[in-house]
């Protein structure tokens, strides 16, 4: 039975009783805060409220007014512009997000939140960025921290973590709505409100629904044969709504659900295209409550994950059911004017049903405990401190099919892990800061790799295939750290940012693909194995340099970034020209990349340029004779556009293109980019 | 490479704007708690004798002009000579312009008896704990508020404002 009506029942039981509650908190109002202090402001990377200025980690903050102002259609394609972010769009729906190298389908190292809750997917370890739920016109903030930050959020939270923040409809009025139409059979319509329905009451409702015609090159000779019969066009729709509620003036009470489809051709993580029909429902409540010495935080939601995938050589789909519950409370308090902490308590339960795997789930629980300390020494220096232990209980129901080499004691299994992060941060002048960090993250094995199993019985070979996954697996490790220098050199926006880093990560988890070694087991009838394993180790190093401005009174506005980055591994069985792993990061990651965005605002004209410059990689990929062999992706120079009229009223007319010049590799995808060309009517109130 | 650029960019301090930034101001008012409803009072306290203090009233005065919405409040502002600070009574807020230096203990007093939020360009009547909020508008907002005379005046701000404020 699913826990939530329990964990909720304290803030429902709230909401019932009106003010019954004790009254005497505010949530982090961003729109104020953010007016207030001239800049974005940001609770992701300690839980305290920070200035994007002063965070204790290298934090992009994308603003509404920057998505308002970009050529992207969609977050990745936001995230694409800023320094030492990869963007991959594998295919005409499937896109994956990078943060300091290690470029790969189905990224685990990457959280992605919406509202501090997880829309990643614990099953494999992967972020669906067609299944979040919101439209463009729903999110207040995109929050970018880079480099570790589980201590804070937990695992997976390794390379990185994007959270996304929606409008408060009790701070923010919005009514948005688009239809779009494109090349290549691009239709998109969303619709959005954000209201103060009166009586202390909010809704934040919308609907989006896309679909487009797939990359043509996914039909290439280079790849095996698609599962399923031929491509067919990716659509996906989406709904979500949270309801809010004020609880005298500094308690509030959130509600919220939200549930996508996908139906899209995806580069699998065993390198090849395949498909995917999925299903993303999340349910959730917070509880933000202010006190006299800070602020607590009391959370619970619910992801349910539904995945289908055809598989013509088991003759049958396979299906993923995942199912995520996780409560938490977080206390936040200011001890004296230079000390803040935070401590945190969360509970997680997390099961996965692969179809035909093992019968019954394979399922953890997670208790940790978290702790930040965050100190003003003195008036220039700041420091904070923050750790999270992860205690981890790894169990199995139902029954062990055979032919396997485990029993079931081997899924009964305990684990702990601890998470660091620490930083100093020095105000060299009212201008100039400095930053030095460390970290330490860790990814968990994901349900796939700790216990999915799948038998296959491959033409031509005499014992039956067994691809599974181990529970003996370790989690992965990152350390990290970096130091930066930010420069404001003048008061109307002009940046200039520099950072060096240094990410190292052992026991990297590798999922059997194409060339993965089997190995001979079972004495009275012999199949052949292969599990997920620990398999090497991968370490990235580089610089990342930003520049930006505004002018003429912010009419223009212009950025530009580049980053430099080395990568290196040691992953089992790299010879550098052939792989048993599906696993070349120091291949797949660009060396150096070159961003620029320059934006003019005027009248009733807004007209954007993005470029970006992608130096030649390679891309892993499972070639139709079972093996992995690299491909190159040629350099790319990307260009979008976008110009945009206001027409009558609050209409206004949206023409953009993306990948202007054709760039085959502008997607890093072994499936080579398209041109593509859209326009849009809008109203927005 | 990253220290020596640290050495070229630490420039000296950026000069605090002498006039008071009333959007800042008026936002700061927002984070009271409770937050406040309805007409917000505040007087801009000038010396008539000084030229800065009376233009800076003036331009308060100007900036706020019939009303400023403060959330669902809106501020609304009475000059006021320095030498009818006894009878302020009523105020909610009291913007403090500068040329008052030598007046800021007593000015302080009469707010912190009246329950009234003091904000003011002058740093060092915040860490005097005379005045409650500074507000320097250089390169980077910077707000500092005196913990001793917010108690005094029993006001109080939410919990994140206070984290991302200076408070002393």
């Amino acid at each position: 039975m699913s826990r939530l009506p329990l964990l909720l029942s304290l803030p429902v039981a709230g909401w019932l009783c009106g003010t019954a509650l004790p009254a005497s908190a505010q949530a982090v109002d961003y729109t104020e805060l953010s007016a207030l202090m001239g800049e974005p402001v940001t609770t992701s990377v300690t839980g305290k409220p920070q200035r994007a200025s002063e965070a204790a980690a290298s934090i992009v903050i994308i603003t509404a007014d920057d998505i308002r102002r970009s050529p992207a259609r969609d977050v990745v394609g936001l995230v694409q512009a800023y320094a030492g972010i990869d963007v991959a769009r594998w295919t005409a729906a499937q896109s994956d997000v990078s943060i300091r190298g290690g470029v790969q389908p189905y990224n685990a190292r990457l959280l992605v939140l919406v509202n501090g809750q997880q829309v990643y997917q614990d099953h494999f370890g992967l972020t669906n960025w067609q299944l979040l739920g919101i439209q463009l016109d729903d999110i207040q903030q995109i929050e970018v921290v880079k480099g570790p930050n589980s201590a804070l959020f937990g695992f997976n939270a390794v390379s990185g973590v994007i959270n996304i923040i929606t409008i408060n409809p009790l701070q923010t009025r919005r009514i948005a709505a688009t239809a779009e139409a494109g090349t290549h059979g691009y239709a998109r319509a969303s619709a959005s409100v954000a209201a103060d329905l009166g009586g202390d009451f909010g809704l934040r409702a919308s609907a989006g629904y896309r679909r487009t015609e797939e990359l043509h090159a996914i039909s290439s000779s280079r790849f095996p044969p698609l599962d399923g019969g031929g491509p067919f066009d990716p659509t996906h729709y989406e709904v979500s709504g949270e309801l809010y509620r004020k609880l005298g003036s500094r308690t509030q009470l959130t509600l919220s659900a939200s549930h996508a489809s996908a139906r899209q051709q995806e580069f699998i993580h065993l390198l090849l295209p395949g498909k995917g029909f999925e299903k993303f429902t999340t349910t959730g409540a917070r509880l933000t409550h202010d006190t006299d010495w800070g602020a607590l935080t009391i959370r619970a939601y619910r992801n349910q994950t539904d995945i289908r995938t055809p598989l013509d050589v088991l003759g049958r789909d396979l299906e993923y059911h995942n199912r995520i519950f996780v409560g938490s409370v977080d206390a936040l308090a200011r001890l004296d004017a230079a000390n803040t902490v935070r401590i945190g308590l969360e509970f997680r339960d997390n099961s996965l049903r692969d179809v035909p795997g093992y019968p019954g789930a394979i399922k953890y629980t997670v208790h940790a405990l978290s702790a930040m300390w965050d100190r003003d020494i003195g008036e220039a220096l700041t420091a904070t401190l923050a750790g999270r232990v992860d205690h981890l209980r790894l169990r199995k129901t139902g029954t062990l099919d055979q032919p396997t080499i485990f029993t079931m004691a081997d899924f009964r299994r305990l684990f702990t892990t601890l998470s660091a992060n620490g930083s100093l941060r020095a105000k060299l002048s009212e201008r100039t800061t400095a930053r030095a960090a460390i970290g330490r993250g860790v990814q968990s094995p994901s349900l796939f790799s700790l216990g999915s199993r799948l038998a296959l019985d491959i033409p031509g070979v005499p014992f039956p295939l067994v691809s599974a996954g181990d529970p003996s697996i370790r989690p992965a490790i990152l350390w990290s750290g970096e130091l930066g220098l930010a420069h404001d050199w003048n008061d109307h926006g002009g940046k200039l940012e520099l950072i060096g880093f240094y990410n190292r990560t052992h026991d990297i988890i590798g999922s059997p693909a194409s060339g993965t070694p089997a190995t001979l087991e079972g004495a009275s009838a012999p199949f052949l194995w292969q599990a997920a394993r620990n398999v090497g180790s991968f370490e990235t190093w580089g610089l990342e340099a930003t520049i930006e401005d505004r002018i003429a009174a912010s009419r223009f506005r212009w950025s530009l970034n580049w980053t430099w980055m080395n990568a290196q591994q040691a992953i089992e069985g790299d010879t550098g020209a052939s792989f048993q792993w599906p696993i070349a990061f120091d291949r797949t990651t660009p060396k150096h990349k070159l961003k620029a965005q320059i934006s003019y605002e005027g009248g009733r004209f807004l007209a954007t340029m993005a470029a970006r410059y992608t130096s030649a990689t390679q891309q892993l990929i499972s070639t139709p004779q079972s093996t992995l062999a690299l491909v190159d992706i040629n350099p790319s120079l990307a260009v979008d556009a976008k110009l945009a009229v206001k027409l009558r009223g609050r209409l206004g007319l949206e023409l953009a293109g993306e990948n202007l010049g054709g760039a085959t590799g502008a997607g890093l995808s072994p499936i080579a980019s398209e041109r593509r060309l859209r326009a849009a009517f809008s109203y927005r109130y | 490479m990253l220290l020596c650029a640290a050495a070229a960019f630490a420039a000296p301090a950026y000069a605090s704007a002498i006039e008071l930034n009333v959007a800042v101001a008026s936002r700061v008012i927002s984070f009271l708690d409770p937050r406040p409803t309805g007409q917000i009072a505040a007087v801009v306290l000038f010396d008539p004798a000084n030229s800065a203090s009376v233009a800076e009233a003036a331009a308060i005065e100007r900036q706020v002009g019939n009303g400023l919405a403060v959330g669902k409040a809106t501020l609304r502002v009475t000059r006021m000579s320095v030498r009818q600070a006894s009878a302020i009574g009523t105020a909610d807020v009291m913007f403090l312009t500068n040329g008052l230096k030598d007046r800021q203990d007593e000015l302080g007093a009469i707010a912190q008896r009246n329950s009234i939020l003091t904000i003011t360009t002058d740093l060092s009547c915040v860490q005097a704990g005379h005045c409650a909020v500074a507000i320097s508008s250089g390169a980077r907002v910077q707000i500092t508020v005196s913990r001793s005379a917010c108690r005094a005046a029993r006001l109080k701000f939410g919990a994140a404002f206070l984290m991302l404020v200076k408070e002393i």
